[in-house]
């Protein structure tokens, strides 16, 4: 089978429920040379600690913070990569809160050997095929019979309304000029500020750092992937996560009506209703809660925030999002974006960010 | 019970267990909504408890100055995001039945944060005359 390699390169490590910037600054990079006194193969990061020998002959104990096991694992660790008592050199950047904390981007053994260059994802894609069908004609948006698949990797970092142009940001959706804020989206004006406050402060507020679900367009753009179960016989699709803790959406197909009114129960995915439309799976979705961010970058909504997602499957590696944001509480008119996914033949890797979260404190309110 | 069956109503049961404790973490949305709690301070050494109650509409935010038999409601909430300086009017009477008017003039605080604050002052006006104090409310 040919297999079709796809390399995203990114200056800094992408963290799978925060902003790297949130917590690091990668304008002050750090060495450390010393041995490795723990060894944490833990969600949402993998930690070890090192004994540092300082200039006056003091020993520090400096914690360096990575992706998580699954995003490592792709990059060639593995839990024995690292043991207590190893001799490393680490490069990373130091902590924005002034901890002995850095966030790591390579370690050199003390045999020389280095481990795989972090912050590279390699997606794995099979050659593209004409789009899977189940019996009664729709497209599959999940592995065919027999098979294994998800979807990751999306083509931007961030929603940007799709008349916007080309707006530079990192792979967090921090905006490289600030100035382009106001192209992002037609914001309210509190919303306008609101955006500009997260982005300046490098994103640290952000509920998915505290492990809160990723609702929205959100669930598509995070690291770990989403996977598609569908239940035809049931008329619902769920939307399996890959990153915050393994929990889902839930789309209905059967025919019912939103809710509205005093009906409506707010929670992080909404309540959606999908109907297909020849190859394309139209979902509308009202009742979000005000606890998330709906995308990457930080943008606002509020609780009159109602989608319409439209997904379409090209071909079997590809997957076509769009979305119309009708928000009247935080913006001043509907606005469209998209992006695509690509299909990766493999499980999901198990991601709990509740396993081992030791970033919230890192991450209030830093010196800067 | 199919197996299919119980398999959704396990993973409703696993999700509700994984949100219901994370519910009180965080609240985003427009930053003035919410209920704030403070007080102001009419004279040195006094206090007064103060609480406002404020929902954005989608085109202004409404609300209430001390919910209950004597609340005042607000008239005036203006928002200005360029710099977070807040500025609130509202309408009521006091304990006696006097008509008062109160103009709360402050600064939003750690807005990233659900218990931010707001910074600033309150100026009560009544017959008797005007009152001026340093307030501090945190959103609860």
């Amino acid at each position: 089978m040919k297999l079709l390699l796809a390399t995203l390169a990114l200056s800094a490590p992408l963290f799978a429920h925060h902003s790297f910037a949130a917590e690091f600054d990668e304008k002050k990079p750090v060495t450390l040379r010393g041995v490795v006194t723990r060894y944490d193969w833990t969600n949402p990061h993998v930690y070890f600690y090192v004994d540092v020998k300082e200039a006056g002959g003091a020993i520090t104990n400096w914690g360096v913070e990575f992706q998580s096991p699954s995003e490592l694992r792709r990059a060639g660790w593995s839990r024995d990569s690292l043991k207590v008592g190893d001799t490393v050199t680490v490069e990373g950047s130091a902590a924005r809160d002034g901890s002995k904390t850095a966030g790591g981007k390579s370690v050199v053994l003390g045999s020389g050997k280095r481990l795989a260059p972090l912050g590279t994802i390699t997606p794995i894609t099979q050659a593209p095929k004409p789009a899977p069908h189940w019996p009664n004609g729709h497209i599959r948006l999940g592995p065919e019979p027999g098979q294994k698949g998800y979807w990751a990797s999306p083509s931007v970092a961030s929603l940007v309304e799709s008349t916007a142009g080309n707006i530079r940001m990192n792979a967090d959706g921090l905006l490289t000029n600030i100035a382009d804020a106001a192209k992002v989206a037609p914001f309210q004006p509190w919303a306008k500020g609101l955006y500009e406050y997260r982005q300046k402060n490098f994103l640290k507020d952000d509920p998915s750092a505290s492990c809160m679900p990723p609702g929205g367009p959100r669930q598509f753009q995070i690291p770990n992937g989403v996977r598609f179960l569908e239940d035809p016989d049931r008329g619902r699709i769920f939307v399996f996560s890959g990153g915050g803790n393994r929990n889902w959406r839930l789309i209905y197909l059967d025919g019912r009506t939103l809710p509205s009114g005093d009906d409506i129960t707010p929670t992080y995915y909404g309540y959606s209703t999908g109907v297909w439309q020849g190859d394309t799976l139209t979902i509308t979705s009202v009742a979000f809660n005000e606890r998330f961010w709906f995308s990457n970058g930080g943008l606002p909504h509020t609780e009159s925030l109602k989608l319409t997602e439209h997904i379409t499957r090209p071909d079997s590696n590809v997957l076509k999002y769009d979305v119309t944001v009708d928000d009247a509480g935080a913006y001043t008119r509907p606005w469209n974006s998209g992006f695509t996914l690509q299909w990766v033949p493999d499980d999901m890797g198990e991601y709990f960010c509740d396993d081992s979260n030791r970033d919230p404190v890192h991450l209030a309110d830093h010196p800067k | 019970m199919r197996a299919s069956t119980r398999f959704v109503r396990i993973c409703l049961l696993l999700n509700l267990c994984c949100l219901l404790p994370l519910t009180a973490l965080a609240q985003e949305g427009h930053p003035l909504t919410g209920s704030w709690h403070g007080e102001w301070h009419p004279a040195p050494g006094q206090k007064t408890p103060v609480l406002f109650y404020m929902k954005w509409d989608s085109k202004q935010v409404e609300g209430m100055i001390n919910p209950g038999p004597n609340s005042m409601p607000l008239k005036v909430v203006n928002l200005d995001a360029a710099n977070w300086t807040v500025h609130i009017e509202a309408d009521g009477k006091d304990s006696a039945g006097k008509p008062i008017h109160v103009v709360v003039d402050g600064k939003l605080e750690n807005i990233g944060s659900y218990n931010r604050t707001i910074t600033g002052t309150w100026n009560q006006t009544t017959p008797q005359g005007t009152t001026k104090g340093d307030l501090k409310l945190t959103r609860d």
